[in-house]
C-alpha cells in the first residue's frame, strides 16, 4: 500500500471510530441507516485496513458488504469479526444473514442460535431465528413451531415489535392455528399506518379468510397484497383461483397469467441470486440487476449496479445496467452519465448511445437524442433504435415519422407497453385519435397498471365527450399511482432491512 | 330399483386378536409372516435417476381363495408373489405364478381387466410395461394387449371412464431418462448427487381404452389428456364432482398436478388450477408422489391427499362440493408436520375403526447421502400414522399406534389391505433396498362392516362404484378404486369402521352403470359381497 493511501485510511478510520457510544454514532452504521451504502462500504474498508485487528471494523465491513450485495466479502468479514470477538452477537447475526443469502441454511441457523445465546435479552436475534425457521425455500429448515417459539421470545423482549408480531402471526398461519393468528393480523392491518404493513400481512390474512370460506374478504386482501407486491406469485395465484367463485372468470385468467409470469420470474431471480451471492461473477450480477429491475425491485437493482460499477469500472455493461435502472427510476441525467461512462470505454458501443438517446428523450431533449445516435444509426432498422428515434421524431414535430418507426419496432414486439404509448402519442399528434386509443388500450392489456396509458387514454376519452369513462380511468390511475408509491416505499424499506435493524 | 343381492360371506372375523390397550395397533410382523422379499434398486453409485423412485406393492386375491395375496415389485431381479395361507402366514409362489416380471420395476395395479372373475395384473417399469392375464388356475400369463409402453411408467389406475362395462387404464409416465443416465449433478465440494426432475424432459401419460378381451387402444389424444404433460408419479381415479363419471387426479413432480374432469362424452377437461388442486396453498408447484382420495370429514365428498417433498407440505385438499377444493393442510395438522420429510405412499385408512378415515404416510429421502449437502436430513426417515380426531384435525399417533414406522427407512410405497380378514387395515411398506415391512393391525373392540363389489352391467370388479354405509345420521363413503397410494394397489374390498355402533341401517352401492343396490340392516363384523342387479 502506498503511504498516501495509508494516511487517508488512517484518517477515515479515525472518523469511523470517533465516538462509539451508540449505533447511530458509528459512521458506517449511520451511513447505512441513511441509505449511503457506497460511503459505508468505503468507510468500512478504510477502517479495517487501518485497524485490521478490530472486530468492530470487520463487523462493519460485513454489514456494509451485506447491504451492497458483496456477499463473499461479507462472509469473510463476519468470520473474521467472529474470530476476533467470539462473543460478538452482532457478527453472528450478520453471518446468519449472509449465509441465508447463500442458501446455507444450516450455517445460518447455527449462527442465529448462537446469537440468541450471546444476547438473550435482545429482540433481534430472536426475530432472526424465527425468520430463518420459516425456511425461506431452504431445505430442512421450515419449522413452524420453532418459528413461533422464537417470535414469542422476541415479543417477551419487545411486545411492540411489529416484526415479531407479524412473525408470530405468520408462524401461526403456517401451523394452521388460524383462530390465534387472525386477531394478530387484524390488529396489524388495522393500525394507523396499515400501508406500512408488509404485503405479506395482507396475503396471510387473505389465506385465513380463504380457509374460512370468506371468499370476498380473501379476494380483497389478495388484491391488496398484489397491489403492494406485484411480484408475489402466491397472491396472484390465490386471487386467480378465487375470482371464478365471485363470478369474475376473465379477471381470474388474467390473475393466473400474472401469477405464472411472477413465478417464472421469481424462480429465475432465485437461481440468479444463488449464483451471484455464491460466486459474485459479473455475468450473474448483470443478469440479476436486469431481473430485479424487471420485477420492479428497483432499489436493489440500483444498489447492485452501483456495486458492480464500483468494483468493475472497466466493464462497459455494468455502467449500462446502472443507466437502465436509473432511467426506470426517472433519473435521466444520472442515466446519461452512467451510459456515457460506457461510451467512454468503447466509442462503438451502440447500446450506450441508445440508452443516452432514451435518457435525452425522457429529459425533453429529442434533438440531443438523435444527435447521440448519429446519422448513420438514425436510419437503422434495429427496433430499439427505431423506437427511440420514433419517440424523438414525434417530440420534434414529425409524428408521421414517429408513427412509422414505432410501428416498425412494434412489429417485432407488439406488446411492448412503452412503445405502444409512444406510438399513441405520435398518432394523437397527427390527429389519428382512434388508432391512438387502440394503442393505449393495447398498452393497458399488456400492462394493466400503466399509469401513463391510463392518463393518456383518459385525455383522449374526455376529448371525445366520454367524461364518465375518463373520470373512472383517472381515479384508477390515481389509485394505482398511490399503490405503486406505497409499494415502492415498502420495497425500499424492506430491502434495506436486515437482522441488525430494529 | 330392486337389486338382487348376493350376500356371500367372504370371510368371517374370528381372527381378531384381542390386545391390551398399551400394545400398538399396528405391529411389525415382518419377520414371522413368511414374506422374505427384499427390494433392490441396483444403485452402484452411478446416480442414475431411475434408481430414486423405488417400487410398489399390489394386493390381490390371485387364486380366488378369499384371502388377500401380496405382489412385490422390485427394480432389479424378478417381482415376487406371496400367497396368503391364512393365520397371517404367506408362502412364496414359485416364479410369482407366472408374473415374475424382470423389468426395472416401478408399480403394479390389480383388477379384473378381462371380466372373467379373477384379478389381472398390470406392471409398470422403467422400460416396457407388462400386462399379466390371470388364467383362473392361479397362474398368470403375460399378454400383448396394446398396453405396453416402453417409457418410464409409474403410477397406474384402472377405471371405466366411458362406463361401458370394460375397464380402461390410465398410466402415468414420469420423465425421459437415458440408460445409463448421463446427467451429472455434483455439489460444490464434488459429491455427486441425483439430478432433480427438472433436468429431464417430461414424458406424456397415456389413457388406454379397454376394448374387451384384454385389448386396449390409446385414446389419450381423443380423450383430451394428451394436451398437457407433467412429470407424473401418482394417479387415482375418483368421482370428484359426484356426477357418476370417474375423474382422474395425477400427482406431478415439480409440475402442477392435474385434475381431469370427465365430461361424460369420452373426453376430459383439465381443471387442476381452477379447482384448486394443482398447487400448494401458496401457489407453488409441489413434488407430488403418492395420492389418496377419501372422505375424511364425512360430508359425502371425496377429498384428496397428496404426498410431497421436503419443505413442502403433504397437501390435503378438502372437496368443497361445488367444483372447488380448499387446501386444508395447515388447518388439519397434516401439513406442518410433514415439512421436514419426503413423503411417498399414503392412504386414508380407518386404522382404529372409529369411522373417521385416518392417514398414513411413509417417508424417505431421494438422495442416499443427503447429509452431504444438508446435515439436517437423512436418507432413511420415519413414517407417520395420523388419527383423525374429528372436527377437521389429525394428530400424530405413530409413537403409540405404529412405533415400527418410527424406525427410519428409505420408504417409498405403501399398500393397504385387510390381510387377516378381521376388518381392520394392515399395512405393507416397501423401502429402498430393504425387506418388506409388514404391519399387522390388531385393533380390537370396534365394530366394522366390509363390502366387496361384483359388477354385472358394470365392470366385473365394480371399479368406480360408490359405496355408502348409513348408520343413523352418519354416512360413510368410499369408492372402489384400483390403483393409488404410490405405485401400488390396495385391497379391492372396502372396510368401514363403525366404532361403537353395532348396527348398520343400510349399505348402498351406486354402480358405474347407473344402477343402485341397497343392502338393508346387514350384519356387522363381516364382509358382504354385493352383486349388481342385471335388470
Amino acid at each position: 500500500m502506498r503511504p498516501r493511501d495509508t494516511l487517508l485510511l488512517g484518517s477515515l478510520a479515525a472518523l469511523v471510530f470517533a465516538g462509539c457510544g451508540g449505533p447511530s454514532e458509528r459512521p458506517v452504521e449511520r451511513a447505512l441507516a441513511e441509505g449511503h451504502e457506497s460511503e459505508a462500504w468505503a468507510l468500512a474498508r478504510a477502517a479495517v485496513q487501518a485497524t485490521p485487528d478490530s472486530a468492530a471494523a470487520w463487523r462493519d465491513v460485513a454489514h456494509a458488504a451485506l447491504r451492497t450485495f458483496r456477499t463473499p466479502e461479507g462472509v469473510e468479514a463476519a468470520a473474521k469479526a467472529g474470530e476476533l470477538a467470539p462473543e460478538d452477537w452482532r457478527a453472528r447475526l450478520l453471518a446468519a444473514e449472509l449465509d441465508q443469502r447463500r442458501f446455507r441454511n444450516v450455517a445460518a441457523l447455527a449462527a442465529a442460535e448462537r446469537a440468541t445465546e450471546l444476547a438473550p435479552d435482545d429482540v433481534r436475534p430472536w426475530i432472526a431465528l424465527g425468520t430463518l425457521r420459516f425456511g425461506g425455500g431452504m431445505v430442512g429448515t421450515a419449522e413452524p413451531e420453532l418459528a413461533e417459539s422464537a417470535f414469542r421470545q422476541a415479543l417477551e423482549r419487545d411486545p411492540e415489535s411489529p416484526r415479531a408480531r407479524f412473525g408470530l402471526a405468520k408462524a401461526l398461519v403456517l401451523a394452521g392455528r388460524d383462530e390465534e393468528a387472525r386477531p394478530l393480523l387484524d390488529a396489524i392491518l388495522a393500525a394507523d399506518r396499515a400501508d406500512a404493513a408488509p404485503a405479506d400481512a395482507w396475503y396471510q390474512r387473505g389465506l385465513l379468510r380463504m380457509r374460512a370460506r370468506d371468499h370476498e374478504g380473501a379476494v380483497d386482501d389478495f388484491r391488496r397484497a398484489v397491489a403492494m407486491e406485484p411480484g408475489d406469485p402466491a397472491a396472484w395465484f390465490n386471487l386467480g383461483r378465487l375470482l371464478p367463485r365471485l363470478g369474475e372468470p376473465d379477471e381470474a385468467k388474467a390473475a393466473l397469467a400474472r401469477g405464472d409470469a411472477a413465478r417464472e420470474r421469481s424462480e429465475r431471480i432465485h437461481s440468479l441470486e444463488v449464483s451471484w451471492h455464491s460466486n459474485a461473477d459479473t455475468g450473474s450480477g448483470l443478469t440479476l440487476v436486469s431481473a430485479w429491475r424487471d420485477a420492479g425491485r428497483l432499489g436493489e437493482a440500483r444498489r447492485l449496479a452501483e456495486t458492480l460499477v464500483e468494483d468493475r469500472p472497466q466493464v462497459p455493461p455494468v455502467h449500462l445496467e446502472l443507466a437502465e435502472t436509473l432511467l426506470q427510476l426517472d433519473d435521466p441525467a444520472g442515466a446519461e452519465r452512467a451510459a456515457q461512462r460506457a461510451l467512454d470505454l468503447n466509442a462503438q458501443n451502440l447500446r450506450a448511445r441508445w440508452v443516452i438517446a432514451r435518457a435525452r428523450v425522457a429529459a425533453g431533449d429529442p434533438a440531443g437524442a438523435l444527435e447521440v445516435l448519429g446519422e448513420e444509426n438514425v436510419g437503422s432498422e434495429d427496433v430499439r433504435i427505431a423506437s427511440v428515434v420514433g419517440a424523438a421524431s414525434t417530440a420534434l414535430g414529425r409524428p408521421e415519422e414517429g408513427e412509422r418507426l414505432l410501428s416498425l419496432a412494434l412489429a417485432r414486439a407488439p406488446e411492448r407497453t412503452d412503445w405502444l404509448i409512444d406510438r399513441a402519442r405520435a398518432r394523437i399528434a397527427k390527429g389519428a385519435g382512434e388508432s391512438a386509443e387502440g394503442d393505449l388500450r393495447a398498452a393497458l392489456r399488456s400492462d394493466p397498471e400503466s399509469i401513463e396509458a391510463m392518463r393518456l387514454l383518459a385525455d383522449r376519452l374526455e376529448s371525445n365527450a366520454r367524461a364518465d369513462e375518463a373520470a373512472d380511468l383517472r381515479r384508477r390511475a390515481d389509485r394505482t399511482e398511490q399503490e405503486h408509491e406505497a409499494a415502492r416505499a415498502a420495497r425500499e424499506r424492506e430491502w434495506r432491512h436486515d437482522f441488525l435493524s430494529h | 330399483m330392486a337389486s338382487r343381492l348376493s350376500l356371500a360371506l367372504i370371510a368371517t372375523a374370528g381372527m381378531v386378536a384381542g390386545v391390551a390397550s398399551a400394545e400398538p395397533a399396528l405391529r411389525d410382523v415382518s419377520a414371522e409372516c413368511g414374506i422374505d422379499f427384499v427390494h433392490a434398486n441396483g444403485a452402484t453409485g452411478g446416480k442414475n435417476y431411475y434408481e430414486v423412485m423405488g417400487s410398489g406393492v399390489a394386493l390381490l386375491d390371485f387364486d380366488g381363495d378369499g384371502r388377500l395375496d401380496v405382489y412385490c415389485v422390485t427394480c432389479v431381479g424378478p417381482n415376487r408373489l406371496y400367497r396368503n395361507v391364512g393365520e397371517f402366514r404367506f408362502e412364496e409362489m414359485p416364479g410369482a405364478a407366472g408374473a415374475a416380471d424382470e423389468g426395472y420395476g416401478m408399480g403394479a395395479v390389480a383388477a379384473d381387466a378381462d371380466g372373467d372373475g379373477d384379478p389381472d395384473l398390470y406392471v409398470t417399469n422403467f422400460g416396457a410395461n407388462a400386462l399379466y392375464r390371470n388364467d383362473g388356475g392361479a397362474r398368470f400369463v403375460r399378454v400383448t394387449a396394446g398396453a405396453e409402453d416402453d417409457r418410464w411408467g409409474c403410477g397406474a389406475s384402472f377405471l371405466d371412464y366411458d362406463r361401458d362395462g370394460v375397464l380402461d387404464l390410465y398410466v402415468v409416465n414420469y420423465v425421459q431418462c437415458a440408460v445409463p443416465d448421463t446427467n451429472v449433478c455434483p455439489t460444490e465440494d464434488g459429491h455427486r448427487l441425483y439430478c432433480g426432475p427438472r433436468r429431464y424432459p417430461r414424458a406424456a401419460d397415456v389413457l388406454l381404452r379397454g376394448l374387451g378381451g384384454l385389448r386396449f387402444e390409446d385414446v389419450s389424444e381423443k380423450a383430451g389428456v394428451a394436451g398437457v404433460a407433467g412429470r407424473g408419479l401418482g394417479v387415482i381415479a375418483f368421482d370428484a364432482d359426484r356426477d357418476s363419471w370417474p375423474d382422474l387426479y395425477v400427482a406431478n413432480d415439480l409440475d402442477p398436478n392435474f385434475l381431469f374432469r370427465n365430461l361424460g362424452d369420452g373426453t376430459f377437461e383439465e381443471i387442476g388450477i381452477l379447482s384448486g388442486v394443482s398447487h400448494s396453498e401458496d401457489g407453488m408447484e409441489e413434488s407430488g408422489m403418492g395420492v389418496a382420495a377419501g372422505d375424511y370429514d364425512r360430508d359425502g365428498w371425496l377429498d384428496l391427499f397428496v404426498t410431497n417433498y421436503v419443505n413442502e407440505t403433504n397437501t390435503l385438499y378438502h372437496n368443497e362440493g361445488d367444483g372447488f377444493f380448499l387446501d386444508v393442510s395447515a388447518m388439519t395438522g397434516v401439513g406442518p408436520s410433514s415439512l421436514p420429510w419426503i413423503s411417498w405412499g399414503t392412504e386414508f385408512l380407518d386404522w382404529d375403526l372409529d369411522g373417521w378415515p385416518d392417514l398414513l404416510v411413509v417417508n424417505g429421502h431421494t438422495e442416499s447421502e443427503p447429509e452431504l449437502v444438508d446435515p439436517t436430513t437423512t436418507w432413511k426417515q420415519r413414517g407417520f400414522l395420523y388419527r383423525n380426531v374429528g372436527e377437521g384435525r389429525f394428530e400424530d399417533v405413530t409413537q403409540s399406534a405404529a412405533p415400527a414406522l418410527l424406525v427410519p427407512q428409505a420408504s417409498r410405497a405403501a399398500a393397504f389391505g385387510d390381510l387377516d380378514d378381521d376388518g381392520d387395515v394392515d399395512v405393507l411398506v416397501q423401502a429402498q433396498n430393504a425387506p418388506l415391512l409388514v404391519l399387522r393391525n390388531t385393533t380390537a373392540d370396534a365394530n366394522w362392516i366390509g363390502v366387496s363389489t361384483r359388477g354385472t352391467r358394470s365392470n366385473r370388479d365394480g371399479v368406480g362404484a360408490r359405496v355408502e354405509v348409513h348408520t343413523g345420521d352418519v354416512t360413510l363413503v368410499r369408492e372402489r378404486q384400483a390403483g393409488g397410494s404410490y405405485l401400488s394397489s390396495n385391497d379391492p374390498r372396502l372396510a368401514f369402521g363403525l366404532g361403537t355402533v353395532a348396527a348398520v341401517d343400510s349399505v348402498v352401492v351406486a354402480w358405474p352403470s347407473g344402477t343402485r343396490s341397497v343392502l338393508r340392516a346387514p350384519e356387522v363384523g363381516r364382509y358382504h359381497e354385493i352383486v349388481e342387479s342385471e335388470d
